[in-house]
């Protein structure tokens, strides 16, 4: 055999959790020859390369590494009179402004950030009035915080802010006038990063804006951006077995959330049976700030048969755990939410009011890769249809004439589901609220507690001013 | 309830297809019976009779040179299928002959779905296909309607719910199934709700069932809340000829230690999906969407390489003349000479040196040294500098 050592110049942040191996920029790299066919593949991180065996005979070597965008970069390695070679991928080039590169593999391969820009880009001055709320989810009700980026950026084509968030379920809200309301979650739990740019994509779904997430676990993360995009195949080259999902969902107390992503994978899989039904209890039982947590061990339990199921722990119960602590924070969770909504309706008479919650959830949601994202004016109340403008006078964005009729005539729309309470932000940090008009309140705005929602300053991206360092 | 094959072998283990096309909706607009109370805006297909047929000639053709199924491991053991149609669909078959397909009810399409489910539970390691193309609906799930829909005040008693059957399906086998739906999904899910849209699935999801089946690939012609097309004129939809075009040797991978290029989930959908993005590039367009559930499991294993259409261009296009276009591996090259127009030509995968020369030399080389050309297109405009 002859040896490929494939490594990774990729940028590790500043911000992951010291020590973790799992910290830096991992992708899923193929040995091929010449006519495609893929000799060995493995994972290469910018901590440790990938080390891919190919035949003896093996002259050309071409190694080719995977974006979750799905694009590729092939480079060639010449092993005609040598038994190893080395081939290192860099992330000098491939955006414009260096502290984009980090989005640019979660975007389509076309994304503006990407290459040079050129007249036809949509630029970042056409969004400037987009606004932007912060929501934290807590004691069962959402809360208004205000935004304060700790850290930001901005080009021509993007925008990016950082933010510290606690131990908590956060969404991001963005919306504008010609850009559709839509929440996206955020992961808590310490600095979490977004990016926001123009879309790149010609999918009819696309929004206007995309919003690209991280909260610097890396690893993990690639792990859900493939998987959001079913793309297998790279997800089991970059575990490269079981054991690493395994790994992450034995680390839980260190790190949650990368638990989570483990049990995504293994419930994907199909092997869920690789850990103890106990691993899944831990997760939900101590980790209840996190949704997805309640979610992974409903799913666990549907998934081996009523045999698992427990008078402490029965699916119906933790499925409706998992919506009392907010909505997940990853798309994955929102799919295993809607599976287990509808097994749980097709074996119940009982037309619950979770399940009508998430077919809420379902109907109204939006795409932001791995993070769970969805359309709608308030965060408790997912929303099929689209809204636009300020947040003190929305509008819709396009007319479903079904969808009205079924709301005035009193039919239950699958976009008016019962949800926990919105109040707005603390005392601390927020201007005293001031009473609103009826237009507000119908378009979403409630009075919980005796407190009117308030119309107060926005956080607009034109707030965002571009750094001379860039 | 049409058995157009079945060479299943008793203790071994073959895939089985179940193809459903419902292009004939009596009770629905332009229909011949009467009209359902509420028809939801739905009329007559013209497409679903063609594709079915398409997809079922494709199922029964020998295996060979990109065409027909495939599979050594799994080999094709039943082909079952239901169709409605205004003219009846019959197919060719090669142990029975021509056969016409018996419409597509609530009723046959339930007795049909039966007896697949049985033959796949005949082995552990069998292998199912399920196509279906008619229209369909998403509600908090997808629901496919039957030719009877609109029949009776309980309309959705003629519709299925998809979702909820692969769900149930997943606790009944163990090999591996693949779905593809060709169909909308577009309608708004609050207007089926005020029908009060709730129907049954093809069986039931049994929760003291674990999940047993080793591996679900399932192909939409859309995205949640989308429209699938056709061309107008009853031709094959959209959707199932990128499926067709991808499985006729335009998708696959040959990992380490496989003998043969494998098509699976994985491949077959981005195949689909690329397909759909390159042949339809005007107003209507049509992202397909896919769900896969379990290691990857082969849907066939091919012989040969899987062929890439290759697109090449050169601007600016006034100086596409002047050069010759050209692809090469090793001792293989194919090439276009001073011709105005792009270069078209099918390559089976690999790695390529891809560029443009000037036979007089008077204009610079422009060469890509390792172009991968991955299945199921390659496109490249080479610039031409001034």
């Amino acid at each position: 055999m002859k040896r490929l050592h494939v490594s990774l110049a990729y940028r590790t942040s500043d911000f992951g959790r010291p020590n973790d191996p799992d910290a830096g920029v991992t992708l899923p790299v193929k040995a091929l020859d010449a006519d495609g066919t893929v000799l060995d593949e493995g994972s290469a991180s910018s901590l440790q390369p990938a080390n891919l065996d190919v035949p003896a005979d093996t002259g050309m070597a071409y190694v080719r590494l995977t974006w979750p965008s799905g694009r590729t970069e092939t480079q060639r390695a010449d092993l005609s009179n040598t038994n190893e070679a080395w081939v290192t991928f860099s992330d000098a080039a491939i955006s414009q402004n260096e502290w984009a590169a980090w989005a640019v593999p979660k975007l389509n391969p076309q994304t503006p950030l990407a290459r040079s820009e050129s007249p036809a880009d949509r630029r970042m001055d056409e969004f400037n009035n987009v606004w932007l709320r912060l929501w934290r989810f807590q004691d069962s009700v959402w809360k208004r915080e205000k935004l304060r980026p700790i850290d930001q950026r901005r080009s021509n084509v993007a925008t990016q802010m950082d933010l510290e968030l606690g131990h908590a379920h956060w969404l991001l809200q963005v919306g504008g006038s010609k850009v559709t309301w839509r929440f996206v979650a955020v992961p808590g739990g310490g600095r979490a990063r977004v990016l926001i740019t123009p879309k790149d994509s010609k999918d009819p779904r696309a929004d206007e804006l995309k919003v690209v997430v991280t909260s610097f676990r890396e690893r993990a993360e690639t792990l859900l951006e493939f998987l959001s995009r079913d793309a297998m195949r790279s997800v089991s080259t970059l575990t490269e077995s079981v054991s690493f999902a395994r790994h992450l969902l034995s680390e839980k107390f260190e790190d949650p959330v990368a638990a989570v992503a483990g049990a995504y994978y293994l419930l994907r899989f199909n092997r869920w049976d690789s850990v103890p039904l106990s691993w899944f209890e831990n997760l939900s039982t101590n980790f209840a700030w996190i949704p997805d947590t309640a979610i992974v061990h409903c799913a666990r339990l549907l998934r081996s048969g009523s045999e698992a199921h427990s008078k402490r722990f029965s699916p119906e119960a933790l499925l409706q755990q998992a919506l009392s602590r907010g909505w997940p924070v990853y798309a994955e969770g929102v799919s295993l939410l809607q599976e287990a909504a509808s097994l749980l309706k097709s074996n119940s008479a009982v037309d619950a009011s979770y399940i009508r919650r998430i077919e809420a959830l379902g109907s109204a949601t939006a795409w932001a890769g791995a993070a769970t994202s969805f359309y709608g004016r308030a965060p408790d109340a997912p929303d099929a249809l689209h809204w636009v403008g300020r947040p003190q006078a929305p509008r819709r964005h396009k007319i479903i004439r079904e969808l009205v009729k079924a709301r005035s005539s009193g039919q239950v729309g699958l976009s008016i589901a019962q949800t926990p309470h919105v109040i707005r932000g603390g005392a601390t940090d927020t201007p005293a609220p001031r009473p609103r008009g009826p237009l507000l309140q119908a378009a979403g705005g409630r009075i919980v507690k005796g407190v009117a929602l308030g119309e107060d300053d926005e956080f607009l991206i034109g707030n965002i001013a571009r750094l001379s360092s860039l | 309830m049409t058995l157009l094959l079945n060479t299943a072998a008793a203790g071994q283990p073959g895939t089985h297809v179940l193809a459903i096309g419902v292009g004939k909706y009596p009770h629905l607009l332009d229909g011949d019976k009467k009209l359902a109370k509420d028809p939801i805006g739905l009329g007559q297909l013209d497409s679903p009779p063609v594709s079915l047929k398409a997809f079922l000639d494709w199922m029964l053709a020998p295996a060979g040179d990109g065409t027909g199924f495939s599979n050594p491991a799994v080999p094709l053991a039943s082909v079952e299928a239901v169709c409605s149609s205004k003219a009846p669909v019959t197919i060719d078959t090669p142990a029975l002959g021509q056969v016409a397909l018996e419409p597509a009810t609530r009723d046959n399409i339930q007795v049909a779905f039966e007896a697949w489910l049985d033959r796949m539970k005949s082995h552990a390691d069998n292998l199912g296909v399920f196509y279906f193309c008619g229209h369909g609906v998403m509600v908090a799930d997808q629901h496919l309607l039957a030719e009877d829909f609109g029949r009776t005040a309980q309309p959705w008693a003629h519709a299925f719910n998809i979702s909820l059957t692969i769900r149930a399906v997943e606790r009944e086998v163990s090999g591996a199934v693949f779905f593809f739906i060709d169909s909308c999904r577009n309608v708004p899910r609050g207007l089926a709700l005020t029908l009060g849209a709730d129907p049954q699935a093809l069986i039931g999801a049994d929760l003291k069932k674990n999940v047993s089946c080793q591996h679900v690939t399932a192909v939409y012609a859309t995205g949640e809340g989308q429209l699938a097309f056709a061309p107008i004129g009853g031709h094959v939809s959209r959707f199932t000829s990128a499926l067709l075009r991808a499985v006729s040797g335009y998708c696959g991978i040959k990992s380490p230690g496989e003998p043969t290029w494998n098509v699976d989930g994985d491949s077959v959908a981005a195949a689909i999906r690329t397909l759909l993005q390159y042949n339809e590039p005007g107003k209507d367009r049509q992202v397909s969407d896919q769900s896969i559930q379990g290691p990857l499991v082969p849907l066939l294993r091919i012989g040969a390489p899987p062929k890439v259409m290759v697109r090449l261009d050169l601007a600016p296009k006034e100086r596409r003349s002047l050069y010759e276009l050209y692809l090469a591996k090793g001792a293989n090259r194919v090439a276009q000479t001073l011709v105005d127009q792009e270069f078209k030509v099918d390559l089976p995968r690999g790695v390529y040196e891809v560029g443009a020369l000037d036979p007089h030399g008077a204009l610079p080389l422009i060469r890509h040294e390792d172009e991968d050309l991955v299945p199921p297109i390659y496109m490249l405009t080479l610039k031409s500098q001034p």
